[in-house]
């Protein structure tokens, strides 16, 4: 017994002596968890001599800001007789903190816990170097994000008949983001482009890339509104300039009366279509992405939505998940998609949540999603005081007017007829023009029954001496209707006309 | 959006033939007005408005062809109006009674060769 003991103390001897040689600080602890041993190193590292850094007082040294972690960490992992690990602050002689990272592992001997050995190392200038570039790649992480969102759209265009509604969600990490864009081109009375595209790359770069990609595109498609011309001529623009940018897309006409899609992937991911009969992936018009040589062909596929369906285009964030088939998250979208039948928007919101509560966030997401809204029997409107209104008034009384099963013939004279009582309401209700005027249509019973009221009162003599413009206006109005009342009051004026559709009559 | 007509003048006959294609409402009607009021010479026997590609006309434009009859009158030149059976617009015109200022006719032959 004794033999042991001398020779425990003999190892114990050498050990210091190794240990105040060694270029790192060196300790042990005791049973207790008390410091029993600090090494010449780490004493001139202090400043203080071997009786105050034993025991506990050791902590006096520690940052008082790391000083809880520091301790807690420490007797959890004591209790446990667990490896122990931690990087902190500690006072140097000069009074300067500086980095450190400490380890400590238990010691048996016999079997029987005798206490701990430790080693500390002074990081300061790694962790300095760590701290550095953790915030430029912060930096840089913001700057891509605030450009990225500059490049986006404001806002999508309103298009009467026609749901759009777009996300985009940077990267949550690092540099990862920028790339990703959508847009929504109007490009007639009744025809929309909608584009997502992804630049390969991340950062300032493709951020800025994206910006003059999104550009080019929204010229080229009024140029020529098919998704494969603007495609060869995105195509080629990117080979003259031999910048070496390479980006993926899928565009989509929509017609929004009609339903027909004409659609080109330049290596993008497929579009998602949800209809009343479930969900499918629109997987033709496939060709290679954008950049990839100057040789490349594209050509337009052509598809037919039903009224109600829902178009999703999306980037590779929302789908790619390591580890996971793209068959797999195809599926888990298209079941996402069906489920959420709600408000367009309602639905973005539950795809995105799902795609970060699952692993996502790595990658920007874009997400843009078309619906082809169903004829409704009620049309309720406010419109600027502005004769540029008109026309898209029009259209929209015609559609409407068409799925109420108007001929050609009412179409006309009740679109017109609802028309000349808006121009009363622009030209003669007020004086400034910044105000506005409610419409409302509605259908009852095959017959068509409208109002149109505004804050103003009309010039009730020259209407009823059936001079000029706006007298012949409502003449026509009087004429091409079954019944109009106009009440006049303080408040404003209110016209309401009905007039009962021939195919409602002759059921 | 915004309203689209697309006006072709071609003289035909001794007369000048304006086609008004497209939509005339309000906010194009002085555009068309300049464009009509430039076509017509003088030696003319007057101006055949057709409206046979015509898909909306608005109490603005149906007053726009009564002050087009009134000018041309005034340089003792005429305005026909061609709209062809079974135009939406037949109701209209009757409703604001153009015919008092200009002859419908159906078809352009019909307004070049009436009397």
């Amino acid at each position: 017994m004794r033999e042991t003991l001398e020779r425990v103390s003999e190892s114990e001897r050498r050990f210091r002596e190794l240990a105040d040689s060694a270029p790192v600080f060196i300790w042990t602890s005791d049973a207790s968890g008390l410091v029993d041993f600090i090494n010449r190193g780490w004493l001139d590292y202090t400043g203080r001599s071997s009786r105050e850094e034993l025991g506990d007082s050791w902590m006096v040294g520690v940052h008082p800001e790391d000083a809880d972690r520091v301790v807690d960490s420490w007797w959890e992992a004591f209790h446990a007789r667990g490896e122990w690990e931690c990087e902190y602050r500690l006072q140097r002689h000069d009074g300067s903190y500086r980095w450190i990272v400490d380890r400590g592992r238990p010691r048996f001997v016999g079997g029987s816990f005798v206490g701990y050995v430790g080693t500390a190392t002074d990081i300061h200038e790694r962790k300095g170097m760590e701290e550095r570039l953790a915030q430029a790649y912060e930096r840089d992480h913001e700057v891509a994000a605030t450009l990225q969102r500059s490049l986006l759209p404001e806002r999508l265009p309103s298009i009467a008949g026609l749901g759009l509604e777009a996300r985009y969600l940077p990267a949550t990490r690092g540099t990862a983001i920028g790339g990703d864009w959508y847009d929504a081109v109007e490009l007639d009375q009744t025809r929309v482009a909608v584009v997502v595209g992804d630049v390969v790359g991340h950062g300032l770069r493709a951020a800025t890339r994206m910006g003059q990609l999104r550009n080019a595109f929204r010229a080229y498609v009024l140029l020529d509104p098919s998704p494969a011309e603007t495609f060869a001529r995105l195509n080629h623009l990117l080979a003259v300039e031999g910048h070496n940018v390479m980006a993926t897309a899928l565009c989509a006409v929509v017609d929004r009366d009609s339903g027909a899609i004409e659609y080109c992937s330049a290596g993008h991911l497929p579009a998602v279509v949800v209809d009343e009969s479930g969900t499918r992936l629109l997987e033709g018009g496939r060709s290679v992405p954008l950049g990839t040589g100057d040789a490349a062909s594209y050509s337009d596929a052509r598809d037919l939505l039903e009224p109600g369906s829902t178009l999703l285009l999306y980037t590779d964030g929302l789908v790619e998940r390591r580890g996971v088939g793209l068959d797999e998250r195809f599926a888990h979208l298209a079941e996402l998609a069906a489920a959420a039948r709600g408000e367009l928007n309602a639905v973005c919101d539950a795809i995105l949540s799902d795609a970060l509560s699952d692993g996502g966030g790595v990658d920007d997401v874009a997400l843009l999603a078309v619906r082809l809204q169903p004829a409704t029997d009620n049309l309720s409107l406010r419109l600027a005081a502005d004769p540029a209104v008109l026309a898209g008034l029009r259209h929209r009384l015609a559609r409407f007017l068409d799925a109420a099963g108007a001929s050609e013939q009412e179409r006309y004279e009740i679109t017109l007829t609802i028309c000349e009582a808006a121009a009363n309401a622009i030209e003669h209700a007020y004086g400034p023009a910044d105000a506005d005027f409610e419409l409302e249509v509605q259908l009852d019973g095959g017959e068509v029954i409208a109002s149109v009221r505004d804050r103003g009162s009309w010039r009730k003599e020259r209407a009823e001496a059936g001079e000029g413009t706006r007298g012949r206006g409502l003449g026509i109005i009087e004429g091409l209707m079954d019944n109009v009342e106009v009440t006049r009051s303080q408040a404003g004026t209110t016209v309401r006309m009905r007039r009962k559709l021939e195919s409602a009559e002759a059921a | 959006m915004s309203t689209t007509a697309d006006i072709a003048v071609e003289q035909t006959g001794g007369w000048t033939v304006a086609r008004l294609n497209g939509e005339l409402d309000m906010t194009n009607c002085s555009y068309v007005r300049d464009v009509l009021t430039r076509a017509v010479p003088s030696e003319a026997h007057g101006m055949i408005a057709d409206l046979s590609g015509t898909l909306y006309l608005d109490s603005a434009a149906i007053e726009l062809l009564f002050e087009m009859a009134r000018r041309l009158s005034r340089r003792r030149q005429r305005l026909r109006i061609v709209m062809p059976a079974g135009s939406p617009l037949q109701r209209v015109l009757e409703l604001t009674d153009v015919k008092a200022v200009a002859p419908i006719h159906a078809t352009l032959d019909d307004a070049l060769g009436a009397a």
